[in-house]
């Protein structure tokens, strides 16, 4: 049996435990505790992990992180990340400076997004247009990363589910590169 | 019935078009003018960055309008305007998208020879949250591809691949290098001999989440 | 996290006195259970605001692992190293629960500073 692991990551309130539990087989894990930050407009925040698991036909199992959303848990996203097969990055769009939120993430995992297939999905962008997505296409491509943002609702597991699926497709694009240059 | 939008012409340049559309016995009635919505082909003048108020389809093809003199490819509709010229696109179009599909692993090799790059994730009016307009977005953000490789990596035909490549080549989202020097493999060999563990992996997953082709 | 500068002043102290009077302690980081530092006193190289952050994940980690095995609420936690260990256990000041973690070398023994924890976390819970 193998086991693979999809990390979720993002800003506070971006919904990466409401995006695991939207796809999970298994009753998601929390660590959320009071959060005590007066700045975060929340009763609870993870501060270790969340986790999820989906089994596949095999027996194989894709096992679902969650990293905490605040950049003092740095320490937990390398740890969670490592090994991964793909990062999803949520963005709440509702938060005052998401393409600030954005850079912390890609300056945090900018290691692992060498290798690692990522896309960004951002949240409540119905009620909250600005930034727009093609801003944070912008941004992404000031820095040099040409990474899918697409507008998501993490409680819809469609939605989480097209976020795996475009993972995916990187994954595979790259094997296609990685074959060709052998 | 085929729908034509135009884009960045002025009124009297669509009353014309119009006409021609209206009274053309070559083109039979089966071309109309759209003003908004989905059309199968959009003549597109000076273009912005959106073309709202249209939306494209897969197949939806775009024709660009240049001067006369001016350097083109693709399907192109001369200024100043001349109606058989605009009858004959249309009717090319009309072969290309309604005649039989062309076998996979066949494209046009000149075509095919150029390697493209997207260099920034397309605006949402190019994506229209449609999930093949997304992968094939995907698919070119990783690494230089073929027109080829872009059919093989999809499964959509040729018709779909090369509109999309249009669209952001046209938005100026791409970056395209001159022919690869060796021969280009014949598609349909490469996804047969990736044979990893991944690749199982992913195809696994994909059932598990309903993401297989039925 | 609003706590009475009284009871802060006295969790600082307790930290500074652990840290000085046993031998071994490298740090001493009274955290709140999403990570922030309440109350410190370290070495030079140590830095509270990160191991109150890494605290709380640990300590969070361990309720989880607690409760799947059905063993109760988690206590305490140790990590033993090769060159010493680090004990996080649960505190309460002014009724909101933290968590005492003390970081030391191999020259300090376990069950004192185990033992010297529990006295501060009496001292620190009634006062």
């Amino acid at each position: 049996m193998k086991e693979y692991k999809l990390v979720f990551t993002g800003t506070t309130g971006a919904g990466k435990t409401t995006a695991i539990n939207a796809i999970s087989e298994v009753p998601a894990v929390k660590t959320d505790v009071a959060n005590t930050d007066s700045t975060l407009n929340k009763e609870f925040t993870t501060v270790g992990l969340d986790f999820g698991q989906i089994n596949l036909a095999n027996g194989d199992r894709v096992r679902l992180f969650g990293t905490p959303g605040q950049s003092r848990f740095d320490f937990m996203w390398k740890i969670l990340t490592k090994d991964a097969f793909g990062l999803i990055i949520l963005i709440d769009n509702s938060r005052p400076e998401p393409l600030a939120d954005l850079a912390v993430y890609l300056e945090g995992f900018a290691q692992e997004l060498r290798n690692t297939p990522c896309v960004i999905g951002v949240g409540r962008t119905e009620e909250h247009h600005t930034p727009s997505l093609d801003d944070f296409s912008t941004a992404l491509e000031s820095k040099g990363f040409t990474l899918p943002v697409i507008p998501v609702d993490v409680r819809l597991p469609k939605d989480v589910i097209l976020l795996i699926e475009l993972l995916m497709a990187q994954a595979e694009a790259d094997m296609q590169e990685e074959f060709l240059s052998q | 019935m085929r729908y034509l939008g135009c884009l960045g012409l002025i009124k009297p340049e669509v009353d014309l078009i119009r006409t021609i559309l209206r009274t053309s016995s070559r083109l039979d009635k089966r071309w109309a003018l759209a003003e908004s919505g989905e059309c199968d082909a959009l003549l597109v003048y000076n273009a912005e960055k959106s073309v709202a108020p249209f939306t494209l389809k897969p197949t939806t093809q775009l024709i660009m309008i240049r001067r006369r003199g001016e350097k083109h490819d693709g399907h192109v509709f001369l200024k100043p305007f001349r109606a058989d010229e605009l009858i004959d696109t249309l009717i090319v179009i009309d072969t290309e998208n309604y005649s039989a599909p062309v076998p996979a692993g066949t494209v046009n090799n000149q075509v095919s020879a150029n390697l493209y790059r997207l260099k920034k994730w397309p605006p949402a009016d190019i994506l229209q949250q449609h999930k093949n307009y997304m992968l094939l977005a995907v698919y070119l953000s990783r690494g230089t591809k073929t027109l080829q490789d872009l059919m093989t990596l999809s499964g959509q035909g040729e018709a779909l691949c090369n509109n999309f490549l249009k669209v952001l080549q046209e938005r100026g989202l791409l970056q395209i290098e001159g022919g690869k020097g060796s021969p280009i493999v014949t598609s349909i060999e490469r996804p047969a001999r990736i044979q990893d563990e991944k690749k199982n992996f992913f195809s696994l997953l994909k059932a598990k989440l309903g993401l297989t082709k039925k | 996290m609003n706590i009475d500068v009284g009871i802060l002043a006295n969790a600082r102290n307790e930290c500074r006195k652990l840290l000085t009077e046993q031998v071994g302690v490298l740090g001493v980081v009274i955290s709140s259970v999403d990570g922030f530092d309440v109350a410190s006193a370290v070495t030079r190289d140590l830095e509270p605001a990160k191991i109150a952050a890494m605290a709380s994940s640990i300590a969070a980690i361990g309720i989880v692992v607690s409760q799947e095995a059905s063993l109760g609420a988690s206590k305490s936690i140790t990590v033993n190293t090769e060159d010493g260990f680090v004990y996080i256990t649960n505190i309460e000041l002014a009724g909101q629960l933290c968590a005492l973690n003390v970081i030391a070398n191999s020259s300090a023994i376990l069950a004192q500073i185990i033992y010297h924890s529990g006295e501060i976390k009496r001292r620190l819970e009634v006062s």
